[in-house]
């Protein structure tokens, strides 16, 4: 891995920290209210405008079922897919930080609540244990479409 | 075979620019031959070969080496440029357009061009032995062989006199010289073609600018939401404000007209389709065209070939009769078709007009009768009757002709139209002709849309797709219109957005119904209020939402918010689907 590779932005999602590869998050965007998309899963937000283009919000907190609070002015991070940009909705943006090899444990033995497939790993910081997000794989392989029925 | 890429596109692009002089070329000569005219298509058979061989395209060079000497013979006045000729010549700026096309694509691979070259070959060897001296023999074994359909025989013999003519191009001893005037004599064609100097762009460089200024112009719009939180006295930043609001203006129409490109390429397009249909189908035809300078966006030009392509060839085959048919009815034996296009401050309006046999609405009627899409004892007027000629299965002509009639109905012309926003109607005389008019607009990404409130937000309906609005109470669910039964769809009820979204109103408040008539349904969809109407530029949505249900696309309102355009056919559908179960019931 080279240097840039083993940088993460750390967030917070409820009471949690995550981080995520710097390289996946294009930006931090200010917050915006997002506009309802009708039929869609329950932690997909809505819509908002990028300079023009038109983004889907997930909000993380629903997603890894931290509770759900309504609008706090929280920042949203713009991430890169193969199937488009897609923003989420975190609780902070905390710090850009460096993580090396033996810092993270690649198979935590404790549950977390994020499934293994978008798991890269935990990481140890001082005292805090930050769970690794691939945020690709997470929103690359979500279906934001309602299942029809409901 | 290593070729250097840009030399390649280079080329590929000169040529398909002298082919479309090339094309000109051969309709003009199809009004009457004219010597400048055949000396320039000698000039532009000799520039791409010289280019073909400069990027090692050997193959292609060889070809055009024989191109090349087939209209060498025409210009030493050796060979007539017989209808057969004239087709053979149209023939290969076909055959060297797609083979352009797929070098474009970087497909190197040479296409089977010894075939294509057979007639011409066959040609040039059977009067090259005749350069000294010309004999009748062998103009009359090139008139059986070659020339099937050739009906001039005659001046092929008189025109044998003529090879003592000196050639317009003896004088030219050294191919520097011939090269010389070659690049001289293109530059001024390019200049006469057109009246301004053009570059070339990348189509995806030109997006990026649009999209570009898209975004410019959106900010514009919030800034410009955004004054009256300024101090009105700060007369500068007004006045700058609103300057700048009209500059972003014109550069967004500006930079929205470089994707803008004349009719004038599919109007020849158009023009050859005739000519060689006329020549196959034996009808003299005399086409004239009128507002070819008229533009359209590069996709619509590109998506409308097809179904005007379509509608011309009905207007021959099935609509102009056979001169044999047009003398009995006392209409001069030369079929017209007329082609015209006009910008007005909608779109762009096309029409395609024949002096033909006209539409017979009674025929239309039976025809749709038979083919169930009619009650045998249903009133149609004539108009409703013409429109029938666009349901799915629908074809007048009585037999399936190799030029009309493959597959590809009045149906699909009406659905390509319709997927760019596009309309067509038709008016029709018997024994007087018909005319097609196809309304566009000027630019596929806008759309003319209505704008209304669902759960208090804004959503957009395209509103070609509204048939009527009218206002009821909330708690109706259906009510009787123009005496049928109107069923009204909450369409809250099928977008339904999570709860902190939701809003409740009192079933007594007035709202509105916007009506869509949908495989001939009418259906009423409920929304809370009309805002307004407005021009909209649709945005693609991102391919993680883009499949959402009932959405057509984005777009960006004035207030910047991001807004939804609602597929009412989509949405249609859902509600016949669903209460099929309840119908059968009744």
């Amino acid at each position: 891995m080279t240097e840039s590779e083993n940088k993460f932005l750390v967030f917070s999602v409820g009471e949690d920290l995550y981080a995520s590869p710097l390289l996946s998050i294009r930006e931090v965007l200010e917050y915006q209210i997002p506009k309802p998309m009708p039929n869609m899963v329950h932690y997909f937000t809505g819509v908002i405008n990028v300079r023009g283009a038109i983004v889907g919000v997930i909000d993380l907190r629903t997603k890894f079922g931290h509770e759900a609070k309504n609008w706090p002015r929280t920042p949203f991070l713009l991430c890169d897919t193969a199937r488009g940009a897609i923003a989420t909705i975190v609780d902070s943006v905390d710090r850009v930080q460096t993580f090396t090899e033996e810092q993270i444990e690649r198979h935590p033995p404790v549950a977390t609540k994020i499934e293994q497939n978008y798991l890269i790993g935990v990481a140890k910081s001082s005292h805090e244990l930050i769970t690794l997000v691939d945020m690709e794989k997470l929103l690359n392989e979500q279906e934001y479409k309602k299942v029809s029925g409901e | 075979m290593e070729i250097d890429n840009e030399l390649l596109i280079s080329f590929c692009d000169e040529a398909m620019d002298v082919l479309i002089r090339w094309e000109r070329i051969c309709l003009d000569l199809a009004l009457g031959f004219n010597i400048d005219l055949v000396e320039e298509l000698f000039r532009i058979a000799h520039n791409i070969k010289g280019g073909s061989r400069a990027v090692q395209l050997f193959d292609f060079g060889n070809y055009l080496h024989q191109v090349e000497d087939v209209i060498n013979l025409i210009m030493d006045g050796k060979l007539d440029l017989s209808d057969p000729i004239q087709n053979e010549l149209l023939r290969s700026q076909k055959f060297m357009t797609d083979w352009v096309d797929r070098l474009k694509k970087g497909n190197l691979e040479s296409p089977d061009f010894m075939k294509q070259i057979q007639p011409l070959a066959l040609i040039v060897d059977l009067l090259k032995p005749a350069t000294s001296t010309p004999e009748k023999n062998q103009q009359h074994a090139l008139n059986r062989e070659s020339l099937a359909n050739s009906k001039s025989s005659g001046t092929a013999g008189q025109r044998g006199d003529l090879t003592e003519r000196p050639s317009p191009l003896s004088k030219v001893s050294s191919e520097a010289k011939l090269e010389k005037q070659n690049s001289n004599s293109v530059s001024a064609s390019k200049n006469s073609g057109s009246h301004n100097e053009t570059i070339r762009i990348s189509a995806q460089k030109l997006d990026h600018i649009l999209q570009t200024i898209g975004e410019l112009s959106i900010h514009q719009t919030i800034l410009f939401h955004g004054r009256s939180e300024v101090s009105a006295t700060n007369h500068v930043f007004h006045k700058s404000l609103q300057l700048s609001q009209k500059l972003t203006r014109d550069l967004y129409d500006k930079a929205l007209g470089l994707r803008m490109q004349p009719l004038e390429s599919l109007f020849q397009r158009l023009e050859r389709s005739t000519i060689e249909l006329s020549r196959s189908l034996q009808k003299p035809i005399q086409f004239s065209s009128e507002g070819s300078e008229v533009e359209l966006d590069k996709t619509v030009v590109e998506k409308i070939i097809d179904p005007l392509t379509h509608i011309l060839r009905n207007a021959i085959d099935h609509g102009i009769e056979t001169p044999e048919q047009r003398q009995l009815l006392n209409k001069s034996e030369v079929g017209r078709i007329e082609i015209s296009a006009k910008q007005d401050t909608f779109g762009v309006l096309i029409t395609i007009q024949d002096d033909g046999k006209g539409l017979d609405h009674e025929k239309i009627k039976a025809k749709a009768i038979e083919k169930n899409l009619l009650k045998p004892n249903q009133e149609i007027s004539t108009k409703e009757a013409f429109q029938l000629i666009f349901q799915p299965g629908f074809s007048t002509a009585e037999k399936v002709t190799e030029v009309s009639g493959r597959g590809v109905g009045m149906d699909v012309v009406r659905k390509v139209l319709e997927d760019i926003s596009g309309k067509i109607e038709i008016e029709s005389q018997v024994n007087q002709g018909t005319k097609f008019s196809i309304i566009l607009p000027t630019s596929v990404n806008i759309i003319e849309g209505m704008l209304v409130q669902l759960h208090g937000q804004t959503y957009v309906i395209p509103i070609s797709a509204v048939d009527e609005v009218i206002n009821v109470q909330g708690s109706e669910t259906r009510r009787i219109h123009h005496s049928a039964i109107l069923p009204i769809v909450d369409l809250r009820n099928l977008l339904q957005v999570n709860p902190e979204f939701r809003q409740t109103s009192t079933h007594d408040e007035a709202m509105s119904v916007v009506i869509c008539l949908h495989r001939g349904i009418q259906i009423g969809f409920l929304v809370e209020k009309i805002l307004g109407q407005h021009q909209v530029v649709i945005r693609p949505l991102n391919e993680n939402i883009e499949s959402s249900f009932g959405i057509l696309g984005g777009t960006i309102l004035g207030n910047g918010e991001p807004g939804l355009i609602l597929d009412l056919a989509v949405l249609s559908d859902f509600y016949l689907n669903r209460t099929q179960p309840l119908k059968e019931l009744a």
